[in-house]
């Protein structure tokens, strides 16, 4: 690898994030350290494979991993809607 | 030294665990989605890297069918008691 110190920094950032996904209790702040660990892939791969499909895949990996994170936060916004409009009735 | 692979395995292991240990419908679907960003960072560093686009861009379709089902399943559950007593019966 020829970037050594950069990839070595993002796979620390990558290791941290996902231990600390694995141990927050707090659902809603799960999701920004997911985001994160997705970032860091999305890195990974870019800087891992040394042609310009690579790029191509870290570019659609981060599109998707993106939506995919947020649909879930959108999901958890709609549960916590549906307990206040249930302490309501 | 190559970080991707250890990244990405650590991410398959932690979320397969997760998914089992872990008792919340949402925790586990959050747990699902860091297994599957380990596995397309598995793909991508033995680079198979079409299946990784398809495959990456196949995921969020997975997870938003799973969220609309945990979605209509949680709406059911809150609402079973009030539908039998509330909805009025047409077959009587």
């Amino acid at each position: 690898m020829e970037s050594s110190l950069v990839t070595f920094v993002i796979g620390i950032v990558g290791i941290i994030s996902v231990l600390k996904v694995f141990l927050t209790k707090s659902r809603a702040l799960k999701l920004p350290i997911l985001c994160c660990i997705n970032f860091c892939i999305a890195a990974l791969i870019a800087l891992y494979i040394k042609s310009p499909m690579g790029a191509i895949a870290a570019v659609v990996y981060f599109i998707s991993s993106t939506v995919s994170s947020n649909a879930i936060a959108h999901t958890l916004g709609e549960l916590n809607k549906m307990d206040e409009f249930e302490k309501k009735r | 030294m190559e970080i991707l692979p250890i990244v990405a395995a650590g991410c398959c292991i932690l979320g397969g665990i997760g998914t089992i240990i872990h008792t919340h419908n949402i925790n586990k679907i959050i747990m699902f989605a860091l297994l599957e960003s380990g596995l397309i960072g598995l793909i991508a560093s033995f680079y198979y890297l079409d299946v990784a686009i398809i495959s990456s861009v196949l995921e969020p379709v997975a997870t938003l069918i799973l969220l609309l089902g945990v979605l209509k399943y949680e709406f059911i559950i809150k609402n079973k008691k009030k539908y039998s007593t509330e909805v009025p019966v047409l077959t009587k």
